[in-house]
């Protein structure tokens, strides 16, 4: 008899604990991602350092890491070098990084030649942030990754600084 | 007079709350205290998430006519940044005094807009885009 009372306490407390941690979850819902808007806001243009048009299905075919990010983020500088010898080890195996920064033209064109950036950089303002949106950045901070397959479907999405495993893990599954 | 002073002094005026920023501000509020006709008091919450760059605050006035000449009233922190270097940010508040001054030699003026521009980032390692608001100063010590 004496049990009961000390079962009941513990049937409680994991009710309440059960309840507490399921109302932090549904408090904080990540939104839905609408793929079908994010492909076409593949679509949309930019304009790269020396002038010319691109969209980020420009590359498609290929697995593409898609970086948004700017000269005025610290974070999104340091990953940047990080990027530069993925994209040279990788260059191979179908796999493209782009950058897209939302930034100014002339800002962005004597970093990418200061840093001797390999890989695609197109430029955006308040556009490319809203793109970003589109393609899953709700925080609307930089920087913001996504994994895009060949046909474009975001595969997979990172805020904040990438690590370096976390592309080692999506070029492994692509060369499985 | 002196009075009047001392409510405006302890009463906030035009706050602007954090539902009414876009919801992806490292700014939560942004209030305005009124201290006299030509100097006012700008208060900015930061969100304890994040800080903001002392560098890139920037306080103007939109009309010509009207002068203001800002000055930070709150102390920074020294923040290591590892691109940037060391820098001085805020974090939870930052306070400016702000005075304001009628260009034409007339009376101060007793409503303007101001604009406040300001970078801040998040400890997760984020950054936001470089925000600027406009603000409508409407000075009731002023008197038309």
């Amino acid at each position: 008899m004496k049990a009961f009372p000390k079962i009941s306490h513990l049937l409680i407390a994991v009710t309440a604990l059960v309840a507490v941690t399921a109302g932090v979850i549904l408090s904080n819902p990540e939104p839905a991602m609408d793929q079908d808007a994010a492909l076409i806001a593949q679509r949309a243009i930019f304009t790269a350092p020396d002038g010319e048009r691109f969209s980020v299905e420009s590359w498609a075919g290929q697995y593409r890491i898609v970086n948004f990010w700017a000269t005025w983020c610290p974070p999104c500088l340091e990953e940047i070098p990080l990027f530069i010898r993925l994209q040279e080890r990788f260059v191979d195996n179908n796999v493209t990084f782009i950058g897209i920064a939302v930034d100014k033209v002339d800002l962005v064109r004597s970093f990418v030649e200061a840093n001797g950036v390999n890989y695609p950089i197109l430029v955006g303002s308040g556009d490319a942030l809203e793109v970003s949106k589109i393609m899953g950045n709700y925080r609307a901070g930089l920087p913001y990754t996504v994994f895009l397959d060949p046909n474009g479907v975001i595969l997979d999405r990172h805020f904040g600084v990438v690590p370096e495993s976390k592309i080692a893990k999506f070029v492994a599954k692509i060369l499985k | 007079m002196p009075v009047i002073m001392c409510v405006g002094m302890l009463m906030q005026i035009n706050p602007v709350q954090a539902n009414d920023i876009a919801a992806k501000d490292a700014v939560s509020t942004i209030s305005i205290r009124y201290k006299s006709a030509t100097e006012f008091v700008i208060d900015l919450g930061v969100h304890s998430c994040c800080y903001i760059y002392q560098d890139s605050v920037k306080l103007y006035s939109k009309r010509q006519s009207a002068e203001i000449f800002a000055e930070a009233l709150t102390r920074t922190i020294s923040h290591t940044d590892e691109y940037f270097g060391d820098v001085e940010i805020y974090r939870e508040q930052a306070f400016y005094s702000v005075k304001t001054k009628s260009s034409t030699g007339h009376p101060p003026p007793k409503r303007f807009d101001m604009v406040i521009e300001y970078r801040a980032c998040a400890d997760i390692g984020i950054c936001f885009l470089p925000e600027q608001k406009t603000l409508r100063i409407e000075n009731p010590f002023v008197f038309e």
